[in-house]
């Protein structure tokens, strides 16, 4: 056997390709929420005293915690990029692990603040949610669906981080191949991002 | 013969091993724990302008503050800033065009409708 051909097969890797790959899939996640965004604010435009009027419903605290919380994870994800390209595996195992369990807190307090509105009786087609006013019903609509969305992103980012826990577990990354957690990282850092703009919307409107 | 082979194999794995051009390798711990501070520095701002009352500019400046944020997590945290290959240039500012055109469309509609 050729082993030289072998060592061909085996390492054929395309840095760049493999980012550029995981940045149009980021596009088309920002055109996704991009949508929501424009819908949100066509509905704001229209209803600015109704969507004041339910955002008192938010909890400032709660959604402040949870925005400082993410923001942390992505420091501590681009930490673990960086760990393993210096070849600390062990570090980056302690980060990887780190930005899962942030991204499971932020879970666990967004979910606490829905069964708080949903014990209140406020859920998309409730009779206490449709008696308010239209504007208040869209409020929420919005709300459980770009905080819903976003949310089933993070569920995504951690399973898809919990993998590259595992492989780096296993061995599979090392200084020369890592792209595969930076791709992650990339994907959580969107998500971050998304929040970033989510959190003033939802919580801070005046 | 044998022992030519091996050493030829070897040189071609050592190539292949050369690390693949890095822009991260230009921004270290320093930076992100920068950037990290002025992203909550950030969020602080905008959470207490929120409190005052600045009639009517509260989304715009909440949105720029918000912007700003994203420029800084894209440009350091995804290594945009020291992104060398040039398609990034062309994709990124072609989808946010992208969005700015449909937002555009949609206010050219809705700003005008009797609701």
């Amino acid at each position: 056997m050729n082993e030289i051909g072998e060592a061909v097969l085996e390492q054929h890797r395309d840095y760049t390709g493999a980012k550029v790959g995981m940045w149009l899939f980021l596009l088309s996640e920002i055109l996704l929420f991009g949508g929501l965004f424009i819908l949100y604010s066509a509905y704001r435009y229209r209803y600015p005293v109704e969507f004041h009027q339910a955002s008192r419903e938010m909890e400032v605290f709660l959604g402040t915690i949870n925005t400082l919380i993410l923001q942390t994870s992505a420091l501590i994800m681009t930490l673990a990029v960086l760990a393993i390209r210096k070849g600390n595996r062990r570090l980056t195992a302690y980060l990887l692990a780190g930005t899962i369990a942030l991204g499971a807190v932020f879970l666990g307090i967004k979910v606490s603040e829905w069964l708080t509105h949903i014990e209140q009786g406020i859920y998309p087609q409730s009779p206490v949610l449709l008696a308010r006013t239209k504007g208040e019903v869209l409020f929420f609509g919005l709300y459980y669906t770009m905080t819903g969305l976003h949310g089933l992103h993070v569920l995504i980012g951690i399973c898809v981080l919990l993998v590259m826990l595992i492989f780096l577990l296993r061995g599979k990354f090392s200084p020369s191949r890592f792209v595969p957690v930076e791709n992650s990282g990339l994907y959580w850092h969107l998500v971050d991002i998304i929040w970033i703009f989510l959190y003033p919307l939802f919580y801070l409107i005046t | 013969m044998h022992e030519g082979r091996e050493s030829a194999s070897r040189e071609f794995e050592k190539g292949l091993q050369a690390k693949p051009e890095n822009p991260a390798q230009e921004m270290g711990l320093r930076t992100y724990i920068l950037v990290w501070l002025g992203i909550i520095i950030l969020t602080g701002i905008t959470y207490t302008l929120s409190r005052i009352k600045i009639e009517g500019w509260e989304v715009i400046i909440a949105l720029v503050i918000a912007g700003a944020q994203a420029a800084l997590a894209l440009n350091y945290f995804m290594h945009l800033k020291s992104e060398t290959a040039g398609i990034f240039k062309v994709i990124i500012p072609l989808v946010l065009a992208v969005l700015i055109v449909f937002m555009a469309l949609t206010f050219s509609d809705v700003a005008f409708r009797r609701w």
